[in-house]
């Protein structure tokens, strides 16, 4: 006699007045069994959640949202995002303007503070810092996300074809997967910086040099996470459901594996964001960075306040500040979104 | 020690999770049984009835925050009667081991992958028993021979993921019974193994209570390992005892609808073929609240009003070993609406033949 | 004709070692040689430990591990033959329930889209337009949830949103609505609350009653599968070491393993098992990477002879003196000798024996 446990009331007519008689206590029998129904079903009733639909992604919002880490993240990475993307209403003069050159003299340690009509006071060459400042924010968002999304493009591409080789292939697959995999660990080898180094040489200093190099080298980051991630999903019982149902092997790969495998892959593509801010700055500040001054990048603004460090150290404390809080926004976003998805913590 | 006393009393113990904001849940609510030397208790129960959180709390195990502790579990030690809730942490610590031990379930998570079993075994020893050196690792040698490990003396150097299962588990209990523990708690030592397996280590703790005066307390979702193994049993549900009593009674005459539930889901050997069960309906989320009434009342079959007016107390049925928490027992429930109950009843009262 | 008729099936996975080329370096023996047949309405209940192979039996069944050697006839073609194209079409006449109900199901699917998968796979639907087919399979899908004891209320949640039991219903609801000849439940309770797993066995029951269904349960619980089957096939070490309807393996164990296990099952009744015959083995499963030559249960027999079961391996066989027609079937050297009690279980061998009375 199977009965869905939602609804243990079978015989239960819901109807009030005739409850009410049951106080007496002679009753016919069948109102008594309604009454008790009733009464059931009410105490039952606060705890059956009917109908509410919640998905592993809602889950993790809901918990995100209590987060104080989650929140500041947050906070952080939409300010960057808004300042960047406004970046040319936000600027107030010209990056490349050097209006006031005739009040700076860095030979004779002269230098411009804060003031009212430069709110970041003036670099070296007498351009107006905050100007540059947030011009800088949006070279920094597109060399993140532009390098993140060719580390997660590349990366899961191979990651991908090297896990569903590995779990559905067979034999054939297994030795496909191990041929992607021993490139991906060469490529692992390689230190990001030299790599970077060797691709600018190659291609000569640009934005896109940057770019291109800090995403390459996330490719191996992200190819092994999703690899690793559809192992796990592919031993999983609901892929052997799927076979068992006839399910075709590629539909298999594209529809159950996949999608419960990119959890880890998203977090680390806001985790990357972070590393790639830092990684573009720092080859900006090895001099690989965009040459053009017209569009600034905290790195190269880094760079070439570090001549000037001893005398005005504030040229190189707001870019320095600038990397260091926007790489923890998307940090703290990420790291929070992977405890907010890890299966262990949520009921 | 008078023979009176039981070595454990535990009074109207009840652990509640959660805190701030949130209501708090009563994983635990008002257990109370006892423990004598020599004697089995069981906790028998399904998932989220309490039975683990009820042994984790006894051990001091649970974290500190969030949770809280009621009630009363008192234990006779070598120095007068103490209650284990109330100890402070250390003592708790210096306590665990040597007079109270624990098995858990899972035998490969509990042991330490990295640490030969010898010197886990002689840890023990050292930090209780202050033994050293080659005393210390000719007793763990004797503690795996005691319990049934073949070859000890080279076993001591091998690593957990060396030995089987069983040997595992083996391994575990002679780290717990290696400083003589007055009480011994079992945590479903023996779902994780096979059936040829679990019935060498249940006759490993039978010999281990009888000979070494044990008490040991069982906690398990398994009647069958209970009928066995335990003289006296506590069926929980939903965090509270529904019905208690020494195991003859118990399987004779269950009283409570959710025992007689139990014992009528359980596919047994011995039963003549091409009978249906007779499981209880629903699931175990479908209760109401205790307050409320009797939690089981959604998915017993001749639940009434009276049922649902208020916490049912536990009463004593005839005589005083057999208590139950019901208000309309099987046996002398109302006739008139017990009709789907009756098969079960009727398989019950076979099972006395 | 059976059903299903499994000659002589052999699985055995490659151990593989080495740095960049792969070398076999042995085999798990998982199968070994496994002959049994089903006769279409019934339930043959595969019992076992863990390693004995019997999950991997019924895995090759399906073809979802390899099958090293051997056949697998059902409905007239050996499965084991078949190329992979038409393996995947015949699936969905042989279904599958799992052990884990929440593992088996994808977190990401809802309930509606997880019974659909095998009809859209199979193009199961009749109609002359799409919506018109997409209303039978709607339709089906419906039939199947309500059959298990879900209402259609299910369709649009996700399995995270179900108790153990009722996500067990689902499991088996996926398999039903291809209308399956042959369903193999793999420890379909085992994972289950108590009370869950008899409300499933139950179910299991009523729709072989009312659909004509053929199980193959796979189950390490002896008083499970004795519950539900008609034919129970025993497994050590990846072979079948005794095979009988239900009632006699319970009435006349032949095979010592049989025994043994059957006297390690806890009956929930103290005055039974206060005068139960108990026999602990000594030891451990030998690894079926490198299985005891002989009789593979020797080396843990308490009714051991010396030689013959060391050294050559028994067959599968009727009783010597049974009489003709008989289904009871062992491979024991000295079943006869061991049930008339001519040779006695000796200590040695044995880690205890409680007798009885």
């Amino acid at each position: 006699m199977p009965t869905t446990p939602s609804s243990p009331n079978q015989s239960g007519v819901p109807d009030r007045d005739e409850a009410a008689v049951a106080e007496d206590g002679r009753v016919p029998l069948h109102r008594r069994k309604a009454a008790k129904a009733d009464r059931l079903a009410e105490l039952m009733g606060t705890r059956v959640d009917e109908g509410q639909i919640s998905g592993i992604w809602i889950d993790a919002f809901r918990r995100m949202r209590r987060n104080p880490m989650a929140i500041t993240g947050a906070v952080i990475v939409v300010v960057f995002v808004v300042v960047a993307l406004l970046s040319p209403l936000l600027a107030p003069y010209s990056p490349t303007s050097q209006a006031w050159g005739s009040e700076v003299f860095p030979n004779r340690n002269e230098f411009v503070g804060p003031r009212a009509e430069n709110w970041l006071g003036l670099d070296h060459l007498g351009r107006d810092l905050y100007s540059r400042f947030v011009i800088g924010a949006r070279q920094t968002l597109m060399v993140g996300v532009v390098a993140t999304l060719v580390g997660f493009f590349f990366g899961a591409l191979l990651g991908g074809a090297a896990g569903s080789c590995a779990v559905l292939g067979g034999r054939w697959g297994a030795r496909v997967d191990n041929v992607l995999m021993r490139i991906i660990d060469m490529m692992l080898a390689l230190p990001t910086l030299l790599l970077a180094v060797t691709v600018a040489a190659l291609v000569g200093p640009s934005l896109t040099t940057v770019m291109l190099a800090v995403g390459i080298a996330q490719i191996p980051i992200f190819a092994r996470l999703l690899r690793g991630a559809m192992l796990a999903q592919g031993n999983r019982d609901y892929v052997l459901a799927a076979q068992s149902l006839g399910v075709r092997k590629r539909k298999i790969a594209l529809t159950h594996i996949l999608p419960n495998s990119m959890g880890p892959v998203i977090v680390q593509s806001t985790l990357t964001l972070a590393t790639a801010i830092i990684d573009a700055a720092a080859l900006s500040y090895l001099g690989l960075g965009n040459p053009d001054a017209s569009s600034p990048e905290w790195g190269t603004m880094l760079a070439e306040a570090q001549r000037f460090l001893s005398t005005a150290p504030a040229l190189a404390v707001y870019p320095a500040l600038g990397i260091i809080i926007t790489a923890l926004g998307f940090t703290l976003l990420g790291e929070s979104l992977r405890e907010a998805l890890d299966p262990k913590l949520r009921k | 020690m008078s023979s009176n006393t039981p070595l454990l009393e535990v009074e109207e113990l009840s652990v509640a999770f959660g805190g701030r904001g949130s209501t708090p849940v009563r994983a635990v609510d008002g257990v109370s049984f006892s423990l004598e030397e020599g004697k089995v208790t069981g906790l028998v129960g399904e998932s989220g009835c309490g039975k683990s959180v009820t042994s984790l709390a006894l051990m001091g195990l649970l974290p500190e925050r969030g949770v809280e502790v009621g009630g009363r579990a008192v234990m006779q030690l070598p120095k007068g009667p103490e209650d284990l809730l109330s100890l402070p942490q250390r003592r708790m610590r210096d306590l665990r081991g040597s007079q109270l031990a624990m098995i858990f379930q899972d035998p490969l998570s509990s042991l330490n992958p990295v640490v030969p079993i010898g010197r886990q075994v002689t840890e023990i020893l050292k930090r209780h028993r202050g033994m050293r050196g080659q005393a210390a690792r000719k007793e763990a040698a004797d503690l795996l021979h005691r319990v049934g490990i073949p070859d000890p003396a080279r076993r001591l150097d091998e690593y957990p993921h060396q030995l089987s299962g069983g040997m595992r588990q083996r391994a575990l209990i002679a780290m717990a019974v290696a400083c003589r523990p007055k009480l011994m708690i079992a945590d479903e030592p023996t779902t994780a193994l096979d059936v040829t397996i679990q019935a060498q280590i249940l006759e490993l703790l039978r010999d281990l209570v009888t000979e070494e005066g044990t008490a040991l307390l069982m906690i398990t979702h398994d009647l069958g390992v209970v009928a066995g193994l335990c003289d006296d049993i506590n069926v929980l549900y939903a965090g509270r005892a529904v019905e208690r009593a020494p195991r003859r009674p118990l399987f004779a005459e269950p009283t409570h609808p959710y025992t007689v539930g139990l014992l009528g889901s359980i596919p047994r050997l011995d039963a003549p073929r091409g009978e249906p069960l007779s499981p209880v309906r629903g699931s175990v989320n479908d209760n109401i609240d205790w307050t409320d009434g009797c939690a089981f009342a959604p998915r017993c079959d001749h639940y009434t009003m009276e049922c649902l007016q208020g916490p049912p107390p536990l009463v004593e049925r005839g005589d005083r070993d057999h208590v139950h928490r019901c208000v309309n027992p099987v046996g002398n429930a109302g006739v008139a609406e017990r009709t789907t109950l009756e098969t079960s009843a009727v398989v019950g009262e076979e099972e006395d033949r | 004709m059976s059903l299903l008729e499994i000659k002589d099936l052999k699985v055995h996975f490659p151990i593989e070692r080495g740095v960049l080329v792969d070398r076999v370096v042995g085999h798990v023996r998982a199968v070994d040689g496994v002959s049994l047949s089903i006769e279409r309405g019934q339930t043959y209940g595969l019992v076992g430990e863990s390693g004995c192979g019997k999950t991997t039996l019924g895995r090759a069944v399906l073809r979802l591990n390899p099958v090293t050697e051997g056949q697998v006839w059902f409905g007239g073609n050996d499965l084991a033959e078949l190329d992979t194209e038409t393996m995947r079409r015949e699936r969905k006449n042989l279904q599958m329930v799992f052990q884990d109900p929440l593992g088996s199901l994808n977190p990401r699917q809802n309930i509606g889209s997880i019974l659909m998968e095998g009809l859209q796979t199979h193009g199961i639907g009749e109609g002359e337009s799409r919506s018109q087919v997409q209303q039978d399979r709607h339709n089906r899908v419906v039939a199947a949830l309500e059959r298990v004891g879900l209402s259609d209320r299910a369709l649009k949640r996700y399995p995270h949103e179900f108790s153990g039991g009722q996500r067990q219903r689902i499991g088996i609801a996926r398999a039903l609505v291809l209308r399956p000849d042959l369903i193999i439940c793999d420890e379909p309770v085992s994972a289950l609350d108590v009370s869950i797993q008899a409300q499933v066995l139950n179910l299991l029951e009523e729709l072989q009653d009312e659909l004509d269904l053929t199980y193959l349960v796979i189950a390490h619980d002896l008083a499970v599968v004795r519950h539900v089957s008609d034919v129970v096939g025993v497994m050590y070490l990846g072979e079948l070491v005794e095979e009988a309807s239900s009632d006699d393996i319970y009435a006349t164990p032949l095979h010592p393993y049989t025994r043994t296990l059957m006297s390690a099952v806890p009956v929930p009744d103290p005055s039974v098992e206060d005068t139960r015959e108990r026999i602990l083995l000594a030891g451990d499963l030998p690894s079926p990477a490198d299985p005891p030559a002989g009789c593979r249960f020797h080396t843990r027999c308490p009714w051991r002879q010396e030689e013959r079961c060391d050294t050559e391996r028994p067959e599968l066989r009727t009783l010597r003196g049974a009489e003709p027609g008989s289904t009871h079937r062992v491979a024991c050297h000295y079943a006869e000798e061991i049930l008339s009690g001519k040779i006695r279980p000796s200590e040695e061998h044995a880690e205890r024996i409680v007798s009885g009375e």
